[in-house]
């Protein structure tokens, strides 16, 4: 039998009609045998009469239905749609077609037309004209021209040089291309010059100095009416005339060959190629005397600049640093550059330095040699401002220092630059 | 009672059947009434706060997350709206003197004089004090129950509480009233039992 604290429990409950079947008949019994509880609900029951009694006067009487339907608002329509799809999606017992095979088909569909896609892409994009240089340094009249196409255009210091374009140098005018590597051409007067890339060019008429990077992996080859040259990096000068081609060499080491023989040459030779003969009579020579034409002129520095910051002249390096320092209109004198030494012994790479005030224009430039770096026990270069340049009343100096590309690959970030006066 | 499940009413409402909304208001309203009166306080005040609530309610539909627990996001709104309510007129209501509870009194007794009519008005407060004495948890359950008759099915899908949690909370809020009432009314009898009955 129930104990009457249980029984006290199911008062409440059976007044309100809410007790099970079986709780109301254990109640019922058990009332029927103890007083004590009778009595109990006896006065639980008059209780709950007075609440109700005391709270019916508060009862709702009227529907509020009608008058809520009557002047019903507008829904927010902004989340309703979005919140359609989550109920569908949250709706259970919905048919097989919804469930699966509706999902089914919806990634099959997305898959088949990633499919289509894919086999229509472009297999590869080719540009039709390639950028491979940069032009930067121009006097005179220069024309150029695309490949099967007689339109000739003038051409500017920072004019994009694009793969199989031909430039062809007027009466007294040069120029220099600066090709990705970076490799520098400079185009002696009456000179007809194609670049079919960056590391091969056609010379039909003229003359041309050749400053070639090293690339260990690619050659850089210059052809010619009467023979062909190969280098890897070097210095050297290209001359074709009627009679055939002069190649002469200042740094490094000339493959030249033409359709019989070859022949290597070394710092300080010429030979002469000429068509059909077996030619290839080395002579020595003042490389320097002979090259004297071209080292006249020098590359526009804002034109190599830009060059230089926007080609990617090796794969594995190409962060430009920018600096910026307050001179407070002091007169400098130096400029100095302070990194961490590395544990590299060799195969840094150099830098350019280029100097320009707060409007952008170039003060001057510099170079850091990719040796400086190899010392270990240095760790500041500092790089006087050449004679003649002053540097006077500026109040900020913009340093960009860019890796040269020609020589290692090791890149030296540089933790301060700073600007010296006296 | 419940033919459809309040979550299938929220879903045709959001795709615009107004029936089915009304379905919800007469399903709800003396629930939403009954919390409106616990807050409000005031017949016609409690009406209008509870017609407020649906309005709001409607409105925000499509924010409602868990059509299945439809009864307990009406609660909340009816609570927000009654805060406002009172907000809005709280201050209003400070400086006002209180009307005095509209009553009904039985004929019977008003003959007896104004003796009889006083002590149902005592018995009366007596109930409202008991009700606020009793812990914060217990009032709200206990108001559904008492002013509206409502099923403790009905008060656990409004509150969001548990049907056992209800007739636990039920059940000792009932003990305590007891007492309460008890202590205000010695002279408790059977006649009282007999009246309410009929």
């Amino acid at each position: 039998m129930a104990s009457c604290a249980q029984i006290e429990s199911f008062l409440q409950a059976y007044i309100d009609g809410e007790l099970s079947q079986a709780e109301k008949v254990i109640l019922e019994q058990h009332i029927a045998e103890c007083r004590m509880c009778d009595a109990l609900l006896k006065r639980q029951k008059a209780n709950a009469a007075l609440l109700f009694e005391s709270l019916s006067e508060q009862r709702l009487r009227e529907d509020l239905t009608p008058v809520v339907m009557a002047h019903l608002p507008e829904m927010d329509h902004d989340y309703r749609r979005s919140h359609e799809v989550t109920l569908r999606a949250k709706q259970r017992g919905r048919s097989l077609f919804f469930r699966v095979i509706m999902p089914v088909f919806a990634a099959a569909a997305v898959l088949l037309v990633g499919a289509a896609v894919l086999y229509t892409w472009p297999k590869t994009y080719t540009p039709v004209h390639r950028e491979v240089g940069m032009v930067t340094y121009q006097q005179g009249k220069v024309l150029r021209s695309r490949e099967n196409s007689t339109d000739r255009m003038p051409t500017l210091v920072q004019t994009v040089v694009q793969a199989d374009e031909r430039f062809e140098t007027a009466e007294n005018a040069v120029l220099i291309i600066g090709l990705v590597g970076p490799s520098y051409v400079k185009l002696h007067e009456n000179t007809r010059l194609k670049v079919e890339h960056e590391r091969e060019l056609s010379l039909e008429r003229g003359r041309i100095w050749l400053k070639v990077s090293n690339n260990d992996r690619a050659y850089f080859r210059v052809f010619t009416p009467s023979g062909d040259i190969t280098v890897f990096g070097t210095v050297f000068d290209v001359h074709v005339t009627d009679r055939g081609t002069t190649v002469t060499v200042a740094e490094g080491t000339v493959q030249v060959e033409n359709e019989r023989t070859f022949t290597v040459l070394h710092s300080g030779e010429q030979v002469e190629l000429m068509p059909g003969r077996k030619p290839l009579r080395k002579v020595a020579v003042d490389a320097h005397t002979l090259m004297a034409w071209a080292s006249g002129f020098h590359s526009d520095p804002q034109a190599e600049r830009m060059f230089l910051a926007n080609f990617p002249h090796s794969e594995r390096i190409r962060a430009e640093q920018v600096f910026v320092v307050d001179v407070r209109r002091h007169v400098v004198h130096a400029i100095t550059f302070e990194w961490r030494p590395d544990a590299f012994e060799d195969n840094h790479c150099g830098y350019h330095i280029f100097v320009s005030d707060e409007h952008m224009n170039q003060l001057f430039t510099g170079y850091i040699d990719a040796r400086v770096f190899e010392n270990k026990e240095k760790h500041i270069y500092e790089l006087p401002v050449p004679e003649g340049v002053s540097i006077v009343g500026k109040s900020i100096l913009h340093i960009n220092v860019i890796p040269d590309g020609a020589s290692g690959v090791i890149e030296t970030p540089f933790i301060e630059v700073a600007a010296l006066s006296m | 009672m419940h033919s459809a499940k309040d979550a299938e009413l929220v879903f045709r409402c959001l795709q615009g059947d107004t029936d089915a909304f009304a379905e919800l208001v007469r399903r709800y309203q003396s629930a939403v009434y009954a919390t409106a009166y616990y807050y409000v306080g005031r017949y016609h005040a409690a009406e209008d706060v509870a017609q407020e609530a649906f309005w709001a309610a409607y409105r925000s539909m499509p924010n409602l997350k868990e059509p299945d627990k439809f009864g307990v996001w009406l609660k909340e709104i009816t609570t927000r709206t009654a805060a406002n309510w009172l907000r809005r007129n709280g201050p209003r209501l400070r400086h006002e003197t209180p009307l005095p509870q509209r009553r009904t009194v039985p004929f019977e007794i008003a003959r007896q004089g104004p003796t009889g009519t006083s002590e149902i008005i005592d018995r009366h407060e007596n109930v409202q004090r008991a009700i606020d004495a009793l812990p914060e948890r217990y009032r709200l359950p206990v108001i559904l129950r008492y002013l509206q008759e409502l099923s403790y099915e009905e008060i656990s899908r409004f509150t969001g509480e548990s049907r056992d949690e209800i007739r636990g909370i039920l059940h000792r809020a009932g003990r305590q009233l007891r007492e309460l009432l008890a202590d205000a009314d010695t002279t408790e009898d059977d006649a009282q039992w007999h009246r309410a009955r009929k």
